[in-house]
């Protein structure tokens, strides 16, 4: 056991953080919904991108690094730590792109990957739907074979950035005849084709991220699909996992969060009950990290996350929400009266961070499911009965 | 980075538990109840026959100068097999103390027997008033502040006082006046943090067996006609229960690695692991009875061994709220969480 980062990924942190004190924009940028918004953070994609930082993961012959995970890590740690944008593209870096890195075909790796790197393309998830959201597999958008394209008729929702994507990658029914988990096909298409309707809608907490995005007899061609025809639901669960296990800095906004309730609670004058919780709290952050750890380095070895994905994202949810919540409640009136409203109403800092824990016990497998799996998956107890 | 203990280190973990499952099964440790040690000769023989007692000895007192994450295992493994005997006293926190003194007489006299385990130890810690195996110990070292003090066997009183479980046999130990040899030097800070970062260890042995019997019995365990096992109310709370387990396990895993390899924070993260531990034990103690209902509210069926094991190193090694509060005071007060550790 060696709990280290190794020299050469000291040297990377080095690297990268030069790089990013240089280069990082001051302040906040605008939201991307906005015209102004996403000019900023275009601008601030293409530097990563020409610095090769673009998704330092990636194969070199995709414009990445070829990094392993640990340097990818490396990478998200000191990018979060300075609070920077949200990456544009990250529903691809994260699961999208990499589900095509996995199962889809050279010619698709060739088409697709470049233009997520660059941002030229912006893609985001199109799994959930108003009545699939838990049970993804009862999705009903279908997609018709026609010759040598797709017709798609259906619904997607809660699509984050869907109103400034141009490409989306979908789990749509292609063979209805089939069982619910067969007869499903992974598609990534242009979102700009004729039929397709994206309604913006906003979050809770005012971002103006989510849509709804409709489809009327859209024809995508038959190389959208990635993997197998009517294979999608194995190749999703590669983009599930990516999307529950992945710790892309999470690791790291857990520690920022306590550092912003550890300096709140000094600023209280904590009492004796307060420094416990603190201290719970501070004891599960760090149990999150040496997991997070643990959980890369069996990725990195080729191990399989499946049910320990679950529970770190459990864990993180849990963490996060308590350590939020803490957080509202020794700031107090406080919290309420800081104006923390940006350019176009949408909540930032504190309030936005509260919120968005919240989020986080729904997307990406709610913390049930996340419990669901952990109990028949990992602990082999019996599957429900109606499922 | 390489979070994966090593060959050697999984070898000696299979080596203790063969040891346990064989000589102390739960039947074995009802039966040691009622002896007058309540203690296997045979535990302390094959473990010294596997070599733990030496881990923590240096080579040239005949130990085999390993270091604490070696001890992982097998305090894992004690803390599953809910094993009555001070292992963590006498194998780890007593070398501790000694090995790293520059009370050469003592070391001489004491370390190699410990190594061999004709001599066992144990540690009381600022005035406890419950001493792990008091009772059979051959030297006990009482640390008060930042000093500490040797007795023999004779030179102490040892006064058996109740525990929440009956195969621990805690003791008050009262020393002769005018006895006792000072160890000079001995590393208290260190001794303390292994103290706190290996009880977190035994906890999570015994929270995560009780995990285990709560999944095995609600795999068989029928009612309305289904396993109760397939009721998501029993299965959200194994989960969250495992789910904790598995968190604060990697807690105890870091702390233990810290005092091997980064002494300067090992303070600090033995006490981050050791709330993180009584806190998935206490929920996994919790989780455990519920799901057994009321077969396991009964003397006969074995999990009142585990229940009552983990409930009484809960408040044996520091209790939540003087852990949390050690976990938290400091940064609060400097307003800098230092969490991550990085
Ligand atoms: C911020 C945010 C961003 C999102 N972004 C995207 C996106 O980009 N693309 C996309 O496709 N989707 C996205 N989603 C949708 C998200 O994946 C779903 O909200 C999620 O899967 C839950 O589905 P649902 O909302 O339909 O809730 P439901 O499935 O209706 O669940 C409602 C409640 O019932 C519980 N529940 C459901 N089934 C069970 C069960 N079997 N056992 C116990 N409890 C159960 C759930 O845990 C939840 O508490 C996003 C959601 C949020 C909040």
């Amino acid at each position: 056991m060696d709990l280290e980062f190794d020299t050469r990924n000291e040297q990377f942190r080095r690297e990268v953080s030069a790089w990013l004190d240089e280069n990082a924009p001051a302040g906040r940028l605008s939201p991307p919904a906005t015209a102004e918004g996403l000019r900023q953070h275009l601008a601030w994609e293409r530097r990563l991108f020409e610095a090769g930082y673009a998704a330092p993961g990636w194969p070199r012959r995709f414009g990445g690094l070829g990094l392993d995970l640990w340097g990818e890590t490396v990478f998200d740690e000191e990018y979060v730590r300075r609070r920077l944008p949200e990456r544009l593209n990250k529903m691809a870096l994260i699961h999208g792109a990499r589900t095509v890195l996995v199962h889809g075909t050279e010619e698709q790796q060739r088409n697709w990957l470049p233009g997520v790197l660059d941002c030229s393309d912006i893609w985001c998830q199109g799994f959930s739907e108003p009545d699939a959201g838990s049970d993804l597999a009862s999705l009903r958008t279908t997609g018709r074979l026609d010759g040598d394209e797709i017709v798609l008729n259906g619904q997607k929702t809660w699509t984050s950035n869907g109103a400034i994507a141009t490409h989306m990658y979908a789990l749509v029914r292609t063979d209805p005849a089939a069982p619910k988990h067969h007869g499903i096909s992974f598609l990534v298409f242009d979102l700009r084709t004729p039929g397709v309707e994206i309604r913006p809608m906003r979050q809770l907490h005012g971002h103006s991220g989510f849509a709804e995005v409709f489809f009327t007899d859209v024809r995508v061609p038959l190389t959208s699909v990635v993997g197998e025809l009517n294979d999608g639901w194995r190749v999703a669960q590669t983009a599930l996992r990516l999307e529950r296990g992945s710790a892309r800095g999470s690791h790291t906004r857990l520690v920022a969060a306590l550092d912003a309730l550890t300096e709140a609670a000094a600023r209280a004058g904590a009492d004796r009950g307060l420094r416990e919780r603190v201290g719970s709290l501070r004891a599960w952050v760090f149990a999150y990290v040496r997991a997070t750890y643990a959980l890369i380095d069996t990725v990195d070895r080729g191990g399989d996350d499946g049910v320990v994905a679950s529970v770190n994202k459990l864990g993180l949810s849990e963490i996060q929400t308590a350590i939020h919540d803490l957080w509202l409640e020794v700031l107090g009136d406080e919290a309420e009266l800081v104006d923390e409203l940006g350019p176009d109403g949408e909540l930032l800092g504190l309030r936005r961070d509260y919120w968005h824990s919240r989020a986080q016990e729904i997307f990406a497998g709610s913390s049930e499911i996340q419990r669901n799996i952990i109990a028949e998956r990992g602990l082999g107890l019996p599957r429900e009965v109606s499922r | 980075m390489n979070t994966a203990f090593s060959p050697e280190q999984d070898e000696l973990r299979t080596s203790v538990r063969r040891l346990f499952e064989n000589v102390v099964p739960a039947a074995v440790l009802r039966q040691l109840w009622e002896t007058e040690t309540g203690r296997s000769p045979q535990v302390w023989k094959g473990l010294a026959e596997i070599g733990v007692p030496a881990l923590l000895v240096p080579e040239e007192y005949e130990g085999l100068g390993a270091d604490e994450l070696d001890l992982f295992f097998v305090l894992e493994e004690a803390g599953r097999a809910a094993l009555p005997d001070a292992i963590l006293e006498s194998c780890v926190l007593a070398p501790i103390l000694l090995a790293g003194s520059t009370a050469d007489g003592l070391k001489r006299r004491w370390l190699p027997a410990l190594a061999t385990g004709e001599a066992r130890a144990t540690v009381a810690f600022d005035g406890a008033r419950a001493v792990p195996d008091a009772h059979l110990s051959d030297l006990v070292l009482v640390v008060d502040g930042d000093q500490v003090v040797a007795y023999e066997r004779g030179e102490v009183t040892v006064r058996p006082v109740p525990s929440m479980d009956p195969s621990r046999r805690p003791a008050s130990v009262t020393a002769r006046a005018g006895s006792g040899v000072r160890v000079d030097g001995a590393p208290v800070a260190r001794a303390r943090a292994a103290r706190l970062a290996g009880s977190a260890v035994l906890l999570g042995g015994v929270g995560s067996r009780l995990v285990e019997f709560a999944v095995a019995y609600a795999k068989v365990r029928e009612q309305f006609g289904r396993p109760i096992g397939s009721f998501q109310a029993i299965k959200h709370q194994l989960a969250t229960a495992h789910s904790r387990n598995e968190l604060a396990r990697h807690a105890a895993v870091g702390a233990m690695y810290d005092l091997a390899h980064r002494a300067g924070s090992s303070s600090d993260t033995a006490v981050l692991a050791h709330v993180c531990a009584l806190e998935a034990e206490r929920e996994s103690n919790r989780v455990s009875l519920q799901v057994h209902g009321g077969i396991g509210f009964t003397w006969e069926h074995d999990l009142q061994i585990w229940l009552k094991h983990g409930k009484s190193l809960e408040l044996g090694y520091g209790t939540w709220r003087e852990t949390a509060y050690a976990a938290g005071a400091g940064t609060v007060l400097s307003g800098r969480s230092e969490g991550g550790t990085r």
